[in-house]
């Protein structure tokens, strides 16, 4: 492998450049990294706030929807981050992604700041477009959230692209698979989603019936089931690739195109049965 | 000039301030008037409003709520206690955008939390404290790559 790497030792990275200047190696690495931890520090005053305000919206704890955001972000960044080193150098440091990354990152971060301002405020986020500030915000937030998308799609492909390593052939496979997949069913399964003016199907249109800290409708259809699945793909088929690679010893090319086959259709099935107006759990 | 006058004055100083910060490149000139001017300007006008108006306040003090709201119940002692928040908030934030440039953080990565920190100070403090934590403390990973 003949591709110049710029090695950068941990001293270096502390001192670094004082003209701010992003270290090439750290240029890509820092944003997954940095947006996971952001998450994950708003995570703690959140739920304390869930804990403290009697506010509810549309029947549900008005913190409960920064939490899933935050819990959701912290999650895809830090897979992301996980799987950078299973990109060969060249991928690691291309522009594609590091400005997918970027785009993405500071899409996210607007997109908390945006959900938990109108949470604070006691109103809905998406969906709202009750103030001309609001009509405003939520079209850019769908746009903020096809740059999160995308990344990960871009992700994956890098991934695909990228030679197989020994001893993780399944998890390289399950990895690429879940994140270009699971970046075009969200953005289908979001898009319907978006294109009506709630998440509930049939039954009663409030939230107050929700599965515990899920939130998922008990008396209704709830399209917030398939696109959580379909989203956490980018989760769910790495580790079923990494599993198999410790588990299993097939070398078979098929395995994890099989898994993801099984698993898209049971995200099709529950996005049918959220469209029947039929909930996950009836309670 | 009335009070609002000086408020308003300071805020437009402070606005600017933060909007060289997030937007601006980081020249070093620029850095010392952000880090070490503006501040230090704040920090003149609030020791002066300090000096002659805290401590005539009737039951004015540190001590509860209420003599904490009792010292900030004028206008000279509230606009004291703002010139405080704008003038530690902009020296946080260039705390933290020097920070990011040392660890590598993109500068668009930064312009959100900046941002975060100009509108809620201690949020922003507390979001970029667990990024520096985190990124310090874990090391970039292409050389492993090679292997």
């Amino acid at each position: 492998m003949n591709i110049a790497i710029q090695t950068l030792s941990p001293a270096a990275a502390w001192t670094g450049s004082q003209r701010g200047r992003a270290t090439p190696d750290n240029s890509v690495r820092s944003t997954p990294v940095a947006v996971t931890s952001a998450m994950l520090a708003l995570l703690l005053p959140t739920v304390l706030a869930s804990g403290m305000d009697e506010r509810t919206l549309n029947g549900a704890n008005l913190w409960l929807k920064p939490i899933h955001f935050e819990f959701a972000l912290a999650i895809n960044f830090a897979t992301l981050a996980l799987l950078l080193p299973m990109l060969s150098p060249a991928w690691q440091t291309s522009r594609a992604l590091r400005w997918s990354l970027q785009a993405a990152g500071f899409s996210a971060l607007l997109e908390i700041f945006w959900i938990l301002s109108e949470a604070a405020l006691g109103r809905a986020s998406h969906f709202n477009v009750a103030t001309p500030l609001e009509v405003l915000l939520y079209p850019l937030a769908g746009i903020g959230s096809l740059l999160i998308v995308w990344s990960s799609g871009v992700f994956g492909y890098a991934l695909w692209r990228s030679p197989l390593r020994p001893g993780a052939n399944h998890l390289r496979r399950g990895a690429a698979i879940g994140l270009i997949l699971g970046s075009v069913v969200t953005v289908v399964v979001a898009g319907f989603m978006s294109a009506g003016h709630s998440h509930l199907v049939g039954g009663p249109q409030t939230d107050a019936f929700g599965l515990p800290f899920l939130g998922w409708a008990t008396r209704g259809g709830d399209l917030r089931v398939p696109h959580f699945f379909a989203t956490h793909a980018i989760q769910a088929l790495p580790i079923a690739g990494l599993l198999a690679d410790r588990l299993i010893g097939t070398r078979a090319t098929w395995l994890m195109p099989m898994v993801a086959t099984v698993y898209f259709s049971a995200v099709f099935g529950l996005f049918v049965q959220a469209l029947m107006g039929i909930p996950l759990i009836r309670l | 000039m009335t009070w609002e006058n000086w408020f308003s004055s300071a805020n437009s100083v402070a606005l600017a301030s933060w909007a060289a910060l997030i937007l601006l490149p980081r020249w070093p000139w620029l850095r010392a008037i952000l880090r070490y001017a503006v501040p230090a300007t704040l920090a003149v006008a609030y020791t002066l409003l300090a000096a002659v108006y805290f401590f005539r306040i009737e039951g004015g003090g540190f001590n509860s709520l209420a003599q904490v709201r009792a010292l900030l119940g004028t206008e000279p002692t509230l606009l004291a206690g703002w010139l405080h928040y704008l003038a530690f908030d902009l020296f946080v934030g260039t705390w933290i955008a020097e920070r990011a440039g040392a660890l590598g953080l993109s500068r668009l990565i930064q312009a959100p939390i900046l941002a975060l920190t100009f509108l809620f100070g201690p949020i922003g403090y507390l979001v970029f404290t667990a990024v520096n934590l985190v990124l310090a403390s874990t090391k970039p990973s292409t050389s492993e790559v090679l292997s």
